[in-house]
């Protein structure tokens, strides 16, 4: 038995170290690309392995070091607020609708679900968040847009729903409020879930740079994924406009190939470090069980 | 009278439940059901100095362009077929890779959590160049290993027969550690008493996995099924115009609604339409999602959506 | 327990001051959009402007000191653009003593500048200038959309010497409808088809410019560089094709109608009767002649995938190129973008055109919700009439953004946090030139101006919406088929058949019918 065991985990981890690295290596072609020198780049195309290391593209990165932090503070401050605000309330929707015994389970979960379908377009977002919130160039136009998204909502639904009946009908019998009950009972039984929807918040705002491009106009305020944006995004629209020739822009001056993937990478990395971080909480999850006991 | 006060009475004993759904209701409504008023926009001829109430009706022109193209269909199809393998291929490798990574010493866990998300944070542009690391004719990795081999090289972004599979591939890349978080956290969340008593049984691995693991997930798959359903009609832009790189000789098979409606759009510029395909694109959805749920609530309504 | 009590009490805590938070921000906001937008606020807007306001306001002889203070919105599109401050506080010296407004300049990124502006247009968001041109938030369907404020009045009112400052064809291209509704930069207006060689392959290999008249001739030269050469793509093509950029060499002008425009005449048709250009005898020959040159080997294998030649011809994978824009001044600029700064040389296979709506590819408008239109017009007559203030506006802070190097040229910082396009701004004769132009430049371009030839359809503005259904599906055949014709990487025996059976698909006709009506009617007035 020992010894069957063992073997399948063999096999299966090195079923996994195939599939990781079959993730890794197109990174690796950014990372490749980041350190590369750019001449060479244009003539010879990527390498996995660069001829010849060059680093300037970091230093150009780092040259503007200052953008660089701010928006990485504006983007922190975001996800941090952005993510416990909108895991609480993706929590208590979700909870509510994962009672069976809600009355109003079903309307609510079609008034969640419905708006997962429809698009109402940028431009009435624009006009409620700016005439009449009055949000543009705060940190609030970059946290709300995302606060609840019905798609976490459903998944926290499906997960709540899985806390048995029985103890919340004991504790209640016990009369305790529902808002005890969601406190002291649901929310420490779900770890898990909060967890992994937790991290796919934080993951959502850390990613997101579209809504600092339509409210946001103030240098201090930009998040960091769209400075990610406009350096990579600015050469390709320029370079492909036949009207830009004519009328004549000099983009000689815009961050290089190695440039923009340095940023990629300066962008994305401390994600990466943060992130097995909260992995203890899915392991520690694996005892919640027999917390239950 | 009697409905009102037995619907009060329901109210009141709900109270609390609906405080504690009121917050979110509330966000919903503002920043989502409000700002619907805006679909109006694919009905009317929107002037600016006329605002949205005072621009004249027109009806369904803004849908005519879409319907009267020759490649709707095929756009259309493009995007369906797509959605669909993206949903079943998601789900069932995401569904392997999490049940596999419960069997992972807990060092390991780790680095492979992370890896596979690595894809995850890296913008589809980006993702277009790494694309032509592999694909490119004169110096692409593909292309020097098929060098290697004698063989003669592949004008990749030429070739429209080859991109199913490519456009697949880079979504599942990209995508495929996000949904395998999802269930693992549902594995995670599985009671481990019934391995407890299935190990006692002597059950093996295979059939805990079978008789528990599948079981206890589905809720959480049919949920994720029926979310995918209801996007079956709206395609990810990014990942099918800059992975092909908007290579015209793919378009029989990369081009889907969205990418389509952004080119033909764009040298008219026109809110109405894009508006007006948006919503036809929800309403497909709607009515998916709405077909599913009702087969899902027929097969087992514990795990219909509502 | 009592954690997680606490827990559940701090989520609400965290709502509260949330809800909090969102007032006392609006209403912050509230306060500050109000003092930009109202004009009769008596404070001024700007603290660095307002700190000198009543000393110049005083000492200014004009008599503008009568104005009330107004702070005024610009929005332009300008890559690299964050440390804007000071140029700002600059902008605002000149402009609060001479008409005593300050202006917020609002710079987006060119790649952004679609979405953002068709977004605050729909929203009906008021400004007060906007930049908008045929190219880049377009100005024609902004107009018949009824975003921006006629001119006409404006501009006999307030802006008389800017009104004076620019020739009247200038003026005729900004019109619709018979009314101005945009102030046109006045720039290089003219065009030439041509190639570009480098300069070292046309010595190399014996490059006889006067033997170039048509397209094809070049095929002896491109023929030396692929014997000569290895690696090197003796023609380098983008997606685009080079049929469009030679089209006035083989007698043709097109309206600007989709990108690469499906129709046209023949320019010595003075009737102008318009025809499917792609259908013309002179497209099946291009084809053939650039297919022939695809399977020898003279064009970039990638040429229909390809979104810029400049990667290419850069690394010096490539020789020639082409343009339509071969303007006198410009090599430098060329040569730096696509040639890495080597010498170029232009072999021109037309003379100077003016062609389409050169007069709308760069425009600064007045919004309808602007609060002082008349106070934009006269700070617009300003910015074309006074060149320090142009100029600052344009390169920025002596010594911070740029050093002078002699009363009219200027060697720009390209790492000080400002670079601006001349052309964005405004009259670009007004502005200093940039290292590397010759003194005369301003002269020649403006001579070239006067003296090009306009084509016979010069200042027509095409109504797209009566067929904008058929514009979406002839754009999409056009993307589908184009590239790989046009780069001459497919057979034309097997797809140019097929290609015009879906454009007469696509509705084609219909497009040329009602451009020919639209034309007819045009032609009529003139």
């Amino acid at each position: 038995m020992k010894l069957t065991l063992s073997k399948g985990r063999v096999i299966v981890h090195f079923v996994y170290a195939i599939i990781s690295a079959a993730m890794l290596i197109p990174f690796l072609l950014v990372v490749s690309i980041s350190i590369s020198d750019d001449d060479l780049l244009n003539k010879d195309g990527y390498k996995w392995i660069p001829e010849k290391i060059n680093l300037l593209g970091y230093q150009v990165m780092l040259k503007a070091s200052s953008a660089l932090v701010r928006a990485y503070g504006v983007t922190i401050v975001v996800t941090v607020i952005g993510t416990l605000l909108g895991l609480l309330l993706t929590t208590m929707l979700a909870y509510t609708i994962s009672r069976r015994d809600f009355r109003y389970r079903g309307p609510v979960t079609f008034y969640i679900f419905f708006s997962m379908l429809f698009q109402a377009g940028i431009v009435p977002l624009y006009i409620l968040m700016t005439q009449y919130l009055h949000l543009r160039n705060t940190i609030w136009a970059l946290i709300l847009p995302l606060l609840i998204n019905p798609f976490y909502v459903m998944i926290m639904r499906g997960f709540l729903a899985k806390i048995p009946g029985e103890i919340i009908e004991s504790v209640k019998m016990d009369g305790a409020s529902e808002w005890r009950i969601f406190a002291q009972i649901v929310l420490p039984l779900s770890k898990p879930a909060l967890v992994t929807i937790g991290l796919m918040l934080a993951f959502g705002y850390w990613n997101d740079w579209f809504y600092g491009l339509l409210l946001i106009d103030e240098q201090k305020l930009v998040p960091l994924q769209l400075l990610l944006y406009r350096n990579i995004n600015a050469i390709e629209f320029l370079k492909g406009n036949p009207a830009v020739q004519r009328l004549g822009v000099d983009y000689s001056h815009l961050p290089t190939l190695s440039a923009r993937m340095a940023m990629t990478i300066l962008a994305a990395g401390p994600m990466m470090i943060v992130f097995p971080f909260f992995q203890k909480y899915f392991v520690s999850g694996l005892t919640v069980g027999a917390l239950k006991e | 009278m009697n409905w009102m006060t037995r619907e009060l009475k329901h109210l009141r004993k709900n109270k609390e439940l609906i405080l504690l759904s009121l917050p979110g209701l509330a966000y919903k409504f503002i920043f989502y059901y409000l700002p619907l008023v805006g679909l109006l926009i694919a009905f009317k001829n929107y002037r600016y100095d006329k605002g949205l109430f005072g621009s004249a009706w027109v009806g369904f022109e803004h849908f005519k362009f879409f319907f009267t193209s020759d490649v709707s269909w095929r756009v259309t199809r493009n995007t369906v077929l797509y959605n669909l393998s993206f949903i079943v291929l998601n789900t069932v490798i995401a569904l392997a890779l999490a049940v596999l990574m419960n069997e992972l010493t807990k060092r390991w866990f780790k680095v492979h959590q992370t890896i596979l998300f690595l894809p995850y944070f890296l913008s589809w542009v980006v993702v277009g160049y790494i694309t032509s690391g592999f694909l490119d004719y004169e110096h692409g990795a593909v292309n020097t290993l098929i060098a290697k081999f004698g063989w003669n090289p592949v004008n990749w972004y030429q070739e429209a027969s080859y991109w199913p599979f490519i456009l697949i591939l880079v979504e599942l890349w990209k995508a495929v550690g996000f949904q395998t978080l999802v269930y693992y956290a549902g594995i995670v969340a599985i009671d481990p008493s019934y391995y407890e008593a299935a190990r006692i049984d002597g059950a093996t691995k295979w059939q805990m996995i079978r008789g528990i693991t599948i079981p206890m997930l589905t809720p959480l798959i049919v949920i994720l099924f029926i979310l995918g359903v209801g996007g079956i009609f709206r395609a990810d832009f990014g990942l099918f115009y800059y992975v092909p790189n908007d290579s015209s000789f793919l378009y029989p098979v990369s081009d889907v609604v969205d990418t389509y409606i952004i080119r033909t759009l764009r040298s008219i510029g026109d809110v109405g339409m894009s508006t007006a395909i948006g919503l036809y694109q929800s309403v497909v959805g709607l009515v998916c999602v709405v077909a599913a749920n009702f087969i899902v609530r027929k097969i087992n309504d514990e795990n219909a959506l509502w | 327990m009592m954690r997680s009590v606490r827990f559940g009490k701090m989520g609400l805590a965290a709502l509260v001051a949330l809800l909090l938070v969102l007032s006392a921000c609006s209403k912050n906001n509230e306060s500050s959009s109000n003092s930009s937008a109202s004009s009769s606020a008596s404070k001024s807007a700007s603290p660095s402007a307002g700190s000198d306001a009543g000393a110049s306001a005083s000492a200014s002889p004009s008599a503008d000191s009568s104005l009330p203070p107004v702070d005024l919105t610009w929005y332009y599109p300008a890559d690299s653009q964050t440390a804007l401050g000071p140029v700002q506080d600059a902008v605002n010296k000149i402009t609060k003593e001479k008409i005593n407004a300050t202006v917020t300049l609002k710079p987006i990124a060119f790649g952004e500048y679609n979405q953002r502006m068709n977004t605050i247009a729909a929203s009906g968001e008021a400004f007060d200038i906007a930049w908008t041109s045929n190219w880049l938030f377009d100005y024609v369907g902004n107009v018949t959309k009824g975003l921006f404020v006629p001119l006409d009045d404006l501009l006999n009112q307030d802006a008389a010497d800017l009104k004076a400052s620019l020739p009247d064809f200038m003026w005729d291209q900004v019109k619709v409808g018979g009314k101005i509704y945009g102030v046109p930069n006045y720039q290089s207006v003219t065009g030439r088809e041509g190639y570009i060689v480098p300069k070292d392959y046309a010595d190399k290999y014996g490059l006889d410019v006067s033997a170039i008249k048509k397209f094809e001739d070049i095929e002896p030269f491109l023929e030396k560089i692929k014997q000569g050469e290895s690696g090197v793509a003796p023609l380098v093509m983008d997606y685009n094709g080079m049929f469009g950029y030679f089209i006035h060499t083989q007698g043709i002008s097109t309206l600007p109608i989709t990108s690469n425009p499906p129709i046209g005449f023949y320019d010595s048709d003075t009737s102008m009767k318009l025809f499917n250009v792609y259908a013309s005898p002179e497209y099946k020959h291009y084809l053939e002649v650039v297919h022939g040159w695809y399977q020898k080997g003279y064009i970039n294998k990638d040429a229909p995938t390809i979104k810029t030649v400049d990667d290419l011809a850069k690394a010096g994978k490539a020789a020639v190129s082409y343009s339509l824009s071969l303007n006198p001044g410009t090599e430098t600029l060329v040569s730096n973008n696509r040639y890495g700064g080597k010498p170029i040389e232009y072999v021109p296979t037309t003379g100077f055109v003016v062609d389409g709506n050169p007069g709308i590819a760069t425009v600064n408008a007045i919004g309808k919700n602007s609060k002082n239109p008349d106070r934009a017009m006269m700070f617009l007559n300003l910015v074309n009439t006074d060149k320090d203030l142009y100029n600052t506006l344009v390169y920025g802070v002596e010594g911070t953004n740029y050093d002078k190097i002699d009363d009219k040229t200027v060697k720009v910082k390209q790492d000080s946090g400002f670079t601006n396009n001349a052309w964005v701004m405004g009259n670009t004769f007004n502005g200093y030139l940039q290292e590397g132009q010759a003194p005369d430049t301003f002269d020649v371009q403006k001579k070239t101006n006067e003296e090009a030839t306009p084509t016979q359809s010069v200042g027509f503005k095409f109504d797209v919406s009566p067929v904008q259904t058929e514009i979406a599906n002839v754009q999409s055949v056009l993307d589908e088929y184009l590239p790989g014709l046009s780069t001459g990487a497919v057979d034309p025996d097997k797809k140019l058949p097929d290609f015009l059976d879906r454009l007469q698909k696509a509705g084609i006709d219909k497009l040329m019918q009602e451009a020919q009506k639209q034309l007819d009617a045009w032609k009529a007035t003139r």
